[in-house]
């Protein structure tokens, strides 16, 4: 049992590439077809406010400024109905600092309960044509390096139960049918904060206001992706095994 | 393999500078565009490039907070075409400067110099300048900016813009893609998931005449505004920390100091609202001919700065040089 330090430092150091690759190597791709869209937003911490808008973050402002086909194509802004329309989502709360990064359905203004996932309600509608419905759930931000986001690995699954209503919308047809294929539809977003704290976990722990920009995509079914990495990885292990055996035995001719 | 190695690699290092620091600050205006972008690979002598395709301005946001996402009779820039031009590739992810503009195809609303083009990665998109903030100048990308309206082609968000973007002619871009085909180490196809034009730091309004030490010291924003500008005239202070340092000595002191604390004060007045060749006053050109006899009728505040900054640094002549100062920073507003 006797490990040189050498070996206990390579050791370290690919335990931490690892971790670090952890959310790299599970991401998955967003894919077409997608809508991009941009918002305001606002999130008020309460301390001034109603208690029945305390923690509430709502969005509005809402801008479908278009998005690709599944062949790639792209559509702007009035080329797919879907264009005219906009987003609603249900109210959102997260709770105080620790579970701010976390909003759900459940307002328990500061009791430290809240701050859990619960489903919401979704709609794309131009107010009079609904094309889409469905709940939004795991509305969970990451606020780090790189922003404040949601959903950055597009591994949430956050839009479930959804109905369709494509009412000549070429997206919505093709969404559908991802749908239909067992395919994930995934709703991710970046916020750009003008006012209140952002970065290093304290997102939405303050007043806070400014603009989104975001996409609304489908990914891969999961099992696919897992098999994928799954079998992926056994494969180069085999590799790895298969050349050192070979390295052993050239290695004990010499 | 060597991919995952380069995007961890790119991670570390970029935990280790702490890009995207805690406080990146965002002011308004701002705009938001869309589409997609575009990468070539470099093949022989054709050099890659990064160009934008039908990308378009969405949404723009005013300075009271409100926005817009359609044209109105004031703002005309909803829908107009942004282009990136000249980015030639000078690496896996770098790319040359190039002109950023936002045009109708004949009319030019806004034209600047793009810089810093760098890409880095958290694994699934590719970031350009993630760690925007108009605190920091180092994240202002965008300079020699040129703005356009007229009658035919108002702007609200462009009159705005030109009335905050600064002293320096700068202000920031940030852009996030996400990758459709390809990578942008070579022939990519992107969608831009984020597209921001940011605002400016807000221009802080230079004080009315020259003010007092008293003024300087309790200013916050108007200090902090001219702090580095007024370092630059000097050979005494060599940095804004060293200014700020004597300007804001309280309690006794030693003559030197009481002098560097009404210079401070005099190298923020120059730095803001008073010129250099302002012509001194009666009382303030006694006490400099006391200084140096040399001087006469016609003398100026510059004249008076240099005699100032001599007296500290040959640490002669310092009560009336701290005089000198003081006489000028009160010159406007006599307390």
């Amino acid at each position: 049992m006797n490990i040189s330090l050498r070996r206990l430092l390579i050791t370290g150091i690919l335990i931490t590439g690892i971790l670090l690759t952890a959310n790299n190597v599970l991401a998955v791709t967003a894919e077409e077809p997608f809508l991009d869209f941009t918002a305001n937003f606002s999130y008020n911490d309460g301390a001034r406010g109603k208690a029945a808008t305390k923690y509430l973050l709502t969005f509005s402002s809402w801008n479908i400024t278009g998005g690709n086909y599944i062949d790639g194509t792209y559509f702007g802004e009035g080329s797919d109905p879907i264009t005219s329309a906009y987003f609603v989502i249900g109210d959102l709360y997260n709770d105080d600092y620790n579970q701010n990064l976390i909003f759900g359905n459940t307002n328990n203004g500061g009791t430290g309960a809240g701050g859990v996932t619960g489903p919401v309600s979704f709609t794309i509608t131009d107010g009079t044509t609904t094309y889409f419905s469905a709940t939004l759930d795991n509305f969970i931000i990451t606020d780090d390096l790189f922003g404040t986001r949601l959903n950055p690995y597009w591994d949430l699954n956050n839009i479930t139960n959804p109905t369709f209503n494509a009412n000549g919308s070429q997206y919505i047809q093709e969404l559908q049918a991802r749908y239909n294929d067992g395919w994930k539809i995934n709703f991710g977003m970046d916020f750009t904060f003008t006012s209140g704290n952002s970065g290093g976990g304290y997102a939405f722990t303050n007043d806070a206001s400014g603009t989104i920009q975001g996409e609304m995509a489908v990914t891969p079914e999961p099992v696919s992706s897992i098999l994928f990495v799954t079998g992926g990885a056994t494969l180069a292990f085999r590799r790895y095994l298969k050349k050192r055996k070979n390295n052993n035995f050239y290695g004990g001719l010499k | 393999m060597k991919k995952s190695g380069i995007i961890l690699l790119i991670f570390i290092l970029l935990s280790l500078v702490g890009i995207g620091s805690t406080s990146a600050i965002v002011t308004l205006p701002t705009s938001n565009f869309s589409g997609n972008a575009q990468t070539t690979a470099t093949v022989g002598s054709d050099i890659g490039s990064l160009t934008l395709v039908n990308v378009v301005i969405s949404k723009v946001n005013y300075l009271d907070g409100t926005s817009t996402i359609v044209n109105t009779t004031n703002e005309t820039i909803i829908g107009k075409t942004v282009t990136i031009s000249g980015a030639n590739r000078t690496g896996d992810y770098t790319f040359s400067n190039a002109i950023f503009t936002i045009s109708d195809g004949s009319f030019t609303y806004f034209s600047a110099t793009l810089s810093d083009i760098v890409f880095v990665t958290d694994g699934t998109k590719w970031y350009l300048n993630p760690a925007l903030d108009v605190t920091n100048p180092a994240t202002l990308n965008l300079t020699n900016i040129v703005l356009h309206t007229d009658i035919d082609h108002p702007s609200r968000y462009i009159n705005e813009l030109n009335s905050v973007k600064g002293i320096n002619n700068a202000i920031g871009m940030k852009m996030i893609l996400e990758v459709l085909s390809g990578n942008i180490e070579g022939n990519g196809n992107f969608n831009i998931f984020t597209g921001l034009i940011d605002g400016a730091p807000e221009v802080v309004a230079a004080p009315s005449g020259a003010r007092s030490v008293g003024f300087w010291k309790t200013h916050d924003d108007e200090r902090e505004a001219f702090i580095n500008s007024a370092v630059s005239y000097s050979t005494v202070f060599t940095s804004a920390s060293a200014l700020r340092y004597y300007l804001t000595l309280t309690g006794k002191k030693p003559m030197v100091d009481k002098a560097k604390q009404q210079l401070a004060a005099l190298l923020l007045n120059v730095a803001s609202s008073l010129n250099i060749s302002t012509v001194l006053n009666a009382g303030e050109l006694e006490i400099l001919q006391l200084i140096n006899p040399v001087y006469g009728t016609g003398a100026t505040v510059g004249d008076a700065l240099t005699e100032i900054e001599n007296s500290i640094n040959g640490n002669t002549n310092l009560e009336l040089a701290k005089d000198l100062a003081d006489e000028i920073n009160n010159r406007d507003h006599a307390e």
